[in-house]
């Protein structure tokens, strides 16, 4: 068995930390990503684990072991690097038993464990190419190949599909899906792509800053964000945010009004919150009846459409009088919808929407904290005059 | 006119030529160009290689003679390949090519070993101050070859004074002869040679060294590689092509070597350490047999050529030339 403990990590270059007191449980057998923007950490994370990065603080443990101070040969762990990292000197078969032969494996024992990982990323026959004479794709077979063939209890990817093409990359993800069901192994991915992550893994670990945010299967960390910046990163495009406060009567910005009872989420009358509602969460009004709780229409202003094939992604602004009243420089609010792409709509045109209320998620604005991910409506449906507060704010 | 392009330029030019220079109006363009070049190149190898079938000597190549043969090697006579012959009999010839190729060979393997020694230590992450480091190792290239030959000259001068005797002698060594003896005398043309060179070789390296990527020298980590099985298999097949490079130039320095040991001890003891160029030096100047020297340089351009052509081809150093 081979889980993966992180304890309490720091890593810590000369002013920077790259590592800010991680803490993390993998399971055996789990398909773990780490996911983060550039710099975030992530890939320091992943090199504390195989070793390459000594953490400043903190105990590494892999199955019962605390492998902290081993070095990465010792921790049966392997790894497929992002620019794919093959020796270029040498063949596929040389490439892939590198670390058998330098472990003086037999020759017989070499041969049967380089076929059978050969076979597992399909690579049969392409024994003595060279690397430069192969495409990403097959590199990046040898190079997982390369990793598989250790049998190692732990599965190490830093970012290994970066370098491929969107449509190969998609083609790998599969791959990569159908290699974890057949090893059994536990897999650590790192990317910066939520694609990727959202896809493939049991769970996700959403890293910023050096910090571990949120660690959940992909599904919560999308329905269910735990703070501001995860539920912003996950998703594409990401969540709308609208900053406001909470009133007597619910949420109240310059532009969106919410109701709802403050009390049944504790929250206090003037505190600052943000609500966040996912593109595909707005709706039309004349197609309200989709939403599963609508509030009433907020009127906007289309803006910019970009239509996918699939679907229309339509900015709104909610300042129609921007031309006139445009005094103050202030922005407009903004939010991004996605609609059915048969709908008849044009830029620049007047349109009302709703929003779904039992998709909205409201977050501490100063701590970035989620207070709740949908708004029920406790004494509302009493009350119609209160839910017709939802409204633009001219 | 002040905008006319330099292909207008032509084209003007051009139409004011007759037709037949006007389609060869690009070779007009490099004529004086080439005119230099062919009158420092191409005319005084001519001229050497036409001198290597005569009997010049001093005596004879600036007499007055009739016509053409006679403005340009006096008295001397055409004598075919008789100056090639003698030399391929003649055994001190035999001893200088062999022991310029044995020079050659080991003063670049020493040169190269260096060279890699130093830029691993100067890239290394654990050693400090490497900027400063570099810029050292670069000096020797900045003194002229025959300030620093004569230095070494001195430092194995014989006497007691000599600092190599002295280092041996604090050492409880006996003090040596150095340019007495053949194979000692040979140790310090290596020496001195290795000083000479080892500062391209050091920056050649270096720079291949820089290139060499971090994530394969993980990925090798993660495969289980120590420190010197990762030289092996990763930092020595990365740099492989640019230090072949360097030791395929450096080779022909060495063998092209004369000042070494022309200033030491003249190629000796009693020529048995005569490089080529000095071999030819000899005959051709101390003997006045301006004929038969020629004949040795071309013999010596040869054999320095052949190990070129081997050593690009089998090297692949050409490779990519061809493209475009």
């Amino acid at each position: 068995m081979a889980d993966v403990k992180l304890e309490n990590i720091v890593k810590q270059y000369e002013d920077v930390t790259a590592v800010d007191d991680m803490n993390l449980d993998i399971k055996h057998g789990e398909f773990v990503t780490f996911v983060g923007p550039s710099g975030c950490g992530k890939s320091t994370t992943m090199e504390t684990i195989a070793g390459l990065t000594k953490p400043t603080s903190g105990t590494v443990m892999i199955g019962e072991r605390d492998v902290t101070d081993l070095p990465p040969k010792d921790r049966g762990i392997s790894m497929v690097f992002q620019n794919i990292a093959l020796f270029p000197h040498m063949d596929v078969y040389d490439n892939i038993s590198f670390g058998l032969r330098l472990r003086k494996y037999d020759k017989s024992e070499i041969d049967r464990r380089v076929e059978k990982a050969a076979e597992v990323v399909q690579l049969n026959g392409m024994m003595e190419r060279m690397p430069d004479e192969m495409s990403g794709g097959q590199r990046q077979r040898v190079a997982i190949a390369r990793a598989i063939v250790r049998n190692p209890d732990v599965f190490l990817m830093d970012e290994p599909l970066a370098n491929l093409d969107a449509k190969l990359r998609v083609h790998m993800r599969t791959e990569l899906q159908r290699l974890h069901k057949e090893l059994d192994t536990t897999i650590i991915y790192v990317t910066h792509d939520q694609a990727e992550a959202m896809t493939m893994s049991d769970r996700i670990a959403v890293i910023n800053a050096g910090q571990l945010q949120q660690i959940d299967p992909p599904l919560v960390c999308y329905n269910e964000p735990a703070n501001l910046f995860v539920a912003g990163f996950i998703g594409s495009p990401s969540m709308n945010f609208v900053e406001g406060e909470v009133a007597g009567s619910g949420f109240t910005s310059d532009d969106v009004k919410v109701s709802f009872n403050p009390s049944d989420y504790n929250l206090g009358r003037g505190k600052d919150v943000t609500l966040g509602v996912r593109p595909e969460d707005v709706y039309l009004a004349n197609n309200s009846r989709e939403a599963a709780d609508p509030t009433v229409p907020l009127t906007a202003t289309t803006d910019v459409l970009e239509p996918m094939g699939n679907e229309i992604f339509a900015y709104l602004t909610f300042d129609e009088d921007a031309t006139s009243s445009m005094t103050d420089a202030q922005l407009p609010g903004q939010l991004l919808i996605s609609v059915d792409p048969d709908t008849e709509i044009e830029e620049d045109q007047e349109i009302e929407v709703v929003l779904d209320r039992s998709k909205i998620h409201l977050f501490d604005t100063a701590g970035g904290k989620a207070l709740t991910h949908e708004i029920t409506d406790t004494g509302a449906t009493s009350t119609a005059g209160a839910d017709a507060e939802v409204g633009t704010d001219d | 006119m002040s905008t006319s392009t330099v292909a207008q330029r032509v084209r003007e030019f051009e139409s004011k030529l007759p037709d037949k220079y006007s389609d060869n109006v690009a070779f007009l363009l490099v004529a004086p160009g080439l005119f230099f070049f062919s009158a420092f190149m191409f005319i005084p190898m001519g001229y050497l290689i036409m001198m290597s079938f005569t009997d010049a000597e001093l005596s004879t190549v600036f007499q007055d003679a009739p016509g053409l043969w006679g403005s340009l090697f006096g008295t001397a006579n055409f004598v075919g390949l008789e100056n090639y012959t003698t030399l391929l009999a003649d055994p001190l010839f035999w001893n200088s090519i062999g022991v310029t190729w044995l020079f050659v060979l080991t003063s670049v393997t020493l040169k190269v070993l260096l060279g890699l020694t130093v830029a691993v230590v100067l890239t290394h992450s654990l050693v400090r101050g490497k900027r400063f480091m570099r810029a050292l190792v670069i000096i020797p290239l900045g003194l002229p070859a025959i300030f620093s030959i004569t230095v070494w000259r001195n430092v194995f001068s014989s006497a007691r004074f000599g600092l190599a005797n002295q280092a041996l002698t604090s050492l409880g060594f006996d003090q040596v002869a150095w340019l007495s003896n053949r194979w000692l005398a040979f140790l310090s043309y290596n020496i001195t040679e290795m000083w000479l060179a080892y500062p391209f070789m050091v920056i050649i390296t270096v720079s291949a060294l820089q290139n060499v990527s971090d994530e394969l020298h993980d990925a090798a980590k993660v495969d289980g590689a120590g420190f010197l099985a990762r030289f092996w298999h990763v930092t020595l097949p990365s740099i492989k092509r640019p230090v072949m490079f360097a030791a395929i130039l450096t080779a022909a320095a060495s063998f092209q070597q004369f000042l070494i040991p022309f200033i030491f001890n003249r190629g000796g003891p009693a020529r048995s350490n005569e490089l080529i160029i000095l071999f030819g030096y000899r005959e051709a100047f101390s003997g006045r047999a301006y004929g038969e020297g020629a004949a040795i340089m071309l013999t010596a351009i040869f054999f320095i050529a052949i190990f070129m052509v081997v050593a690009v081809t089998k090297g692949k150093l050409a490779e990519g030339a061809h493209e475009t």
